[in-house]
């Protein structure tokens, strides 16, 4: 071995050492919850509601938030998706290069600069509008005026995948604008239309690119805290009708508030407004490995989309 | 092949004239292109004849890809392109602004250059375009057309134990004959082809030439090609296109060795 590559340049070192730290960052995050966080965790902590209490043990667990996570990302994700994917069919096949376009690209654009507390703020400000009464609940006050509560599952999931809206339509358009055009070409020349163009050709070869779009936009959902904060509500509990799982109670609880395993950590710690930080170290273990859960099966539907002539089609 | 007097049939500038004892499947009259700026091809006048098959030579650039694809409105996907003139198919206008250009493809079936079947099964590359154009064709009839196309372009006994596995895991000639194998499900009356061998070996060259003689008898065949041997061998009629202009258009006996234009001459020897 000559000389020359026993000497580390100073470049190279620091490149090394940057991406070293950033392992390190997120590897010591990892250890750190999962350290504090794994004693937590037992059947009865994943199933049974918060109590808020002095003595911690006597505090129950998790399940509503749980849930809570659950119920806001899949309405986002159910209003955010088909919105985003039409947006990306528009801007992608039939936008072009018009002036209109730009303006929608440029609005995507800002909207994804936004920060998610003054999205928040936006949700709550057009939700507690009375004609929005029927999402959360109405507020009676002592004047005449009618108000609209403005938190509850429902809001939060709307103003989540406002959020979540630019993201998704960024990935979206990005994945269907990588099917080649020797595909568009060759159904059009078929006489097929170009929806049926859209629909059966250029859709199913980027459903692996959509479907990494909407997973890491519920990951996104799933972590954000602002809007949960704002726009659900301050209750570690479900507030609806009791028994807030009930089928009959299902549209009460999605009007009422209640909270998702950020908002949890957030009122369970004492960094937030909670005196129970080993609750919040179990709930912060809970929501990172759905996390990295998510990320492992966007992990998987990439290497899908690598096979050349795979089978599963 | 027809005998005809050896005047060459139709040239730039002069009026379409009629080839003697063939009847026509495309005319085109005083046509011309451009892309933006630039004009890509001038005053075409051709007639291509029902039942043979039609070559387009030339130089890179020159012209023919722009025409064969202006034949399926294709290029109607670019921009920047403009045409002017005529081209007539069954007694139809083309670029009549009330045609309808989803229907008007239909009677045209193209391949492209690299075979492009969709990435997805064998059996739903031939059945997705019957669903489009059949909307109320039976589960039964599909299976009977897919069979059938398949074993018109002489594929059917190679791919018949994998119909539902991936079309991409054919090899380069297979998936060019599944797309001719495509083409045809539409029944079109014409097919297009554009440079269809220049991604394959010999081998699956020589079993599409076959094909392409086959085909001939039912539809009515153009093809680009940088091949002159392979123009020369399937090819009854050869325009040859220089610098968007037809500069010769002929049977394809007489291009190759009685050319009137010098350029085709050289062209032809290899002298560019």
């Amino acid at each position: 071995m000559n000389k020359r590559n026993k000497t580390i340049s100073p470049g190279r070192f620091l490149c090394w050492l940057a991406a070293f730290i950033t392992i390190a960052a997120c590897a010591g995050i990892l250890i750190y919850i999962i350290a504090n966080g794994y004693k937590q965790i037992s059947l009865k902590f994943l199933f049974t509601q918060p109590a808020p209490a002095f003595d911690e043990s006597q505090a129950g667990g998790i399940s509503t938030p749980v849930i809570g996570t659950i119920l806001v990302t899949v309405v986002g994700t159910l209003i955010a998706f088909p919105w985003a994917l039409s947006t990306a069919i528009f801007l992608a096949e039939y936008g072009g290069n018009k002036i209109t376009t730009k303006y929608i690209r440029l609005g995507v654009e800002v909207l994804a600069g936004v920060p998610t507390i003054v999205i928040a703020i936006f949700g709550l400000a057009v939700f507690t509008n009375p004609v929005f009464g029927f999402l959360s609940s109405i507020v009676e006050t002592d004047s005449d005026i009618k108000k609209a509560f403005g938190r509850s599952f429902f809001v939060c999931g709307i103003t989540m995948a406002i959020m979540v809206l630019p993201f998704m339509i960024k990935v979206c358009e990005e994945a269907i604008k990588c099917v080649p055009d020797s595909y568009r070409e060759g159904s059009l020349a078929l006489g097929a239309s170009k929806w049926h163009t859209i629909t059966h050709i250029i859709l199913p070869s980027s459903k692996n690119g959509i479907a990494t779009g909407v997973i890491l936009g519920m990951g996104r959902i799933i972590g954000d805290t602002a809007i949960v904060w704002l726009t659900l509500g301050g209750t570690m509990r479900m507030t609806g009708i009791q028994p807030w799982w009930k089928p009959a109670n299902w549209l009460s609880t999605l009007t009422h508030t209640g909270s998702t395993l950020t908002s949890y950590i957030y009122f369970a710690s004492p960094a937030g407004e909670g005196n129970m930080p080993l609750k919040a170290f179990g709930a912060s273990f809970v929501l990172i490995i759905i996390i990295l859960i998510l990320n492992f099966i966007v992990d998987y539907l990439s290497t899908l989309g690598k096979q050349v002539g795979r089978d599963n089609i | 092949m027809t005998e005809i007097n050896s005047k060459p049939l139709c040239s730039s500038f002069d009026d379409v004239c009629e080839i003697p004892g063939e009847e026509a499947a495309i005319t085109i009259k005083k046509l011309n292109v451009w892309y933006g700026e630039n004009q890509a091809l001038y005053n075409v006048n051709m007639i291509i004849p029902k039942n043979k098959i039609t070559a387009f030579i030339g130089p890179s650039g020159c012209g023919k890809t722009t025409l064969l694809k202006c034949l399926n409105r294709m290029n109607d996907l670019i921009k920047c392109f403009r045409l002017e003139g005529e081209i007539i198919i069954d007694g139809q206008q083309l670029y009549d602004p009330a045609v309808d250009v989803v229907q008007a493809r239909k009677k045209t079936g193209m391949v492209f250059q690299q075979p492009n079947p969709f990435p997805t099964t064998i059996y739903k590359n031939l059945s997705l375009p019957l669903k489009e154009n059949f909307s109320s064709i039976s589960k039964k009839r599909i299976d009977e057309i897919v069979e059938q196309k398949l074993k018109s372009v002489y594929l059917f006994d190679e791919v018949k134990n994998r119909l539902h596995k991936s079309a991409l895991r054919l090899s380069g000639g297979q998936q060019q004959r599944l797309c001719i194998a495509r083409a045809l499900t539409i029944e079109p009356e014409i097919i297009l082809l554009d440079e269809p061998c220049s991604a394959l070996d010999h081998i699956s060259t020589m079993k599409i030439e076959e094909l392409l003689e086959e085909l001939k008898q039912k539809y009515t065949i153009v093809i680009v090609t940088h091949n002159l041997q392979q123009a020369a061998r399937i090819a009854d009629y050869v325009a040859f296109f220089y610098n968007g202009k037809v500069e010769e258009y002929s049977t394809a006996q007489d291009i190759f060795t009685n050319p009137q234009s010098s350029i085709t001459h050289n062209y032809i020897n290899g002298l560019f």
